[in-house]
């Protein structure tokens, strides 16, 4: 399986293009999703490969990625820098370079890493929270939903019952149908509709919809009534399911 | 035009751990109905699943309505949260089925000879925010990507994915299984869900410049036509309502029965094991 990576927005096809372009939160999401050491021996860069294949994924990804890529040195090398650096101080009594202060805050690291910890903890549960409220303005959104059906529903008097969040499309297609528990309803409803643009069941007339049962809505009221049903996509029932029933379908082989 | 449809047992497993697994009477045949029709007239597919997924096909006596049955994805949904993130076995089979390809619902059935030339979905979803979340929702998650995705993009419904190339898919795929290997356990088994499959496709190709086309205009879902069938909600109103179940039944009956006579064995082998 040959692919390239984006990094950046763009393509990149070798090392080259990925050391040019370092670009941590793509390969990351390549690493998580399994597919960067797969490129990589796909350019023949098994060595990297079997490195990134090693990566710890519950610790710092970037970091460990520049390890893997040659960017950063792994943790052991910069304390045997250190600790030679060190050793050469103590003996010779000179000052510490000025690259052993950029090695050396490991420490500050971890302290780094404490506090992101507990940032991603606050957040964990701000988001549950969250959570908790979506699930509330979602059960009232389905509560108003369904209130609009009902409007519907009373209007044209030819329906009873609860209305299941579920059950939506069923009852609406069965208000078009003209039954008050359609067999099939929602399977009925991709033709009792068609005659709205194109066959006989349903007949659009001077800004009128008429309905097989003869139910009338206003143009506006049917558009409008279809943007709503057909942009819940939870509780949008199937569509097209008429097609299977041979008998009735045009998609019929006989 | 070679296609897969995926089933993952993982998420019912994560439910019921000493569980018999199965699919319903009307999974099953409209996922047969999904599979015939697509061979009649598109080419290929195979059921891509896993071992448990695999033993259940094969012990039904169906396995011959697919070209083949690839037992690929791993039961430990690569430590990805199943009862979350309930679809994840479809990225992990997308990443490992070679571009171009085609991913179909089982409940989707593909009626016409599709002449697809790019990136192509069933069709668009609006921005519910009860359903799709501003970035605020994910702030757990860390992610540059999303900080700067663009998130007025409308999410895709990917009942129907089309994905003719391999580099965006791998981009996609990736970003996706990061975000559900990321996102903390919080309880939510919708929000992040359609965000990672439906939303990170749109906001993947949104930022590489890839045009995505759809079968179906969203906001005429329900109007007439004859080449598409997803029987999404439907399912549940099947489940609430037997008499509207019973006649879903017959009428995919009689569609095998009549369009693919030599696979009319399945009728009676799926009835016989869902008594």
């Amino acid at each position: 399986m040959k692919y390239c990576l984006w990094l950046f927005g763009k393509k990149v096809y070798t090392l080259d293009d990925v050391m040019n372009s370092f670009d941590t939160d793509s390969l990351s999401a390549y690493l998580l999703g399994g597919s960067l050491g797969r490129w990589l021996r796909s350019i023949g860069e098994n060595i990297i490969a079997d490195k990134t294949d090693k990566i710890d994924l519950g610790g710092k990804l970037d970091s460990q990625l520049k390890i893997c890529f040659g960017i950063e040195r792994p943790q052991e090398e910069k304390s045997d820098i250190l600790a030679d650096n060190a050793a050469y101080i103590n003996g010779a009594g000179y000052p510490v370079p000025s690259f052993a202060t950029e090695y050396h805050p490991f420490g500050n690291d971890e302290h780094e890493n404490a506090a992101e910890g507990a940032a991603n903890s606050a957040s964990a549960a701000n988001a549950i929270g969250r959570a908790g409220s979506f699930v509330n303005s979602l059960s009232s959104f389905y509560g108003s939903f369904s209130g609009l059906i009902g409007s519907f529903a009373k209007r044209n008097g030819s329906f009873s019952g609860a209305l299941g969040s579920y059950a939506l499309g069923g009852s609406y297609a069965s208000l078009l149908a003209g039954s008050a528990y359609g067999i099939f309803g929602s399977y009925r409803f991709g033709s009792a509709l068609s005659g709205r643009f194109s066959s006989d069941n349903v007949t659009s007339l001077g800004g009128f919809v008429i309905a097989p049962n003869g139910a009338v809505l206003t143009e506006k009221e049917y558009e409008k009534t279809m943007i709503n049903l057909s942009s819940c996509p939870l509780n949008s029932r199937g569509y097209g399911i008429h097609i299977i029933n041979a008998k009735d379908s045009k998609k019929s082989d006989k | 035009m070679n296609a897969i449809h995926v089933n993952s047992t993982t998420p019912f497993f994560a439910k019921h751990k000493d569980g018999v697994y199965s699919m319903e009477q009307t999974e099953l045949y409209c996922a047969v109905i999904s599979a015939l029709q697509w061979r009649k007239n598109n080419g290929n597919i195979s059921l891509v699943t896993d071992r448990r997924g695999a033993d259940y096909i094969e012990k039904l006596g169906i396995s011959d309505v697919w070209n083949d049955i690839l037992p690929t994805i791993s039961e430990n949904s690569e430590e990805i949260n199943p009862l979350m993130f309930w679809a994840a076995g479809k990225l992990l089979a997308l990443r490992d089925i070679p571009a171009p390809i085609a991913l179909v619902d089982m409940d989707f059935i593909v009626w016409d000879k599709l002449s697809l030339d790019g990136l192509t979905v069933a069709h668009r979803e609006d921005l519910m925010p009860d359903v799709y979340p501003p970035r605020e929702y994910f702030s757990a998650v860390k992610s540059p990507f999303l900080d700067a995705a663009d998130w007025t993009v409308l999410p895709c419904n990917t009942a129907f994915l089309y994905l003719p190339d391999e580099d965006f898919k791998q981009f996609y795929v990736g970003q996706a299984l990061r975000f559900m290997k990321t996102a903390p356990d919080c309880g939510d088994f919708l929000c992040h869900m359609v965000f990672a499959e439906q939303r990170m496709l749109a906001m993947c190709a949104e930022r590489l410049n890839v045009p995505i086309k759809t079968l179906l205009e969203k906001d005429r879902l329900f109007v007439a036509q004859d080449s598409y069938t997803h029987l999404w909600g439907a399912k549940q109103q099947m489940r609430d309502n037997e008499k509207l179940r019973a006649d879903f039944l017959d009428s995919c009956r009689g569609r095998i029965a009549q369009d693919f006579p030599d696979f009319g064995y399945v009728v009676a082998t799926i009835d016989n094991a869902c008594q």
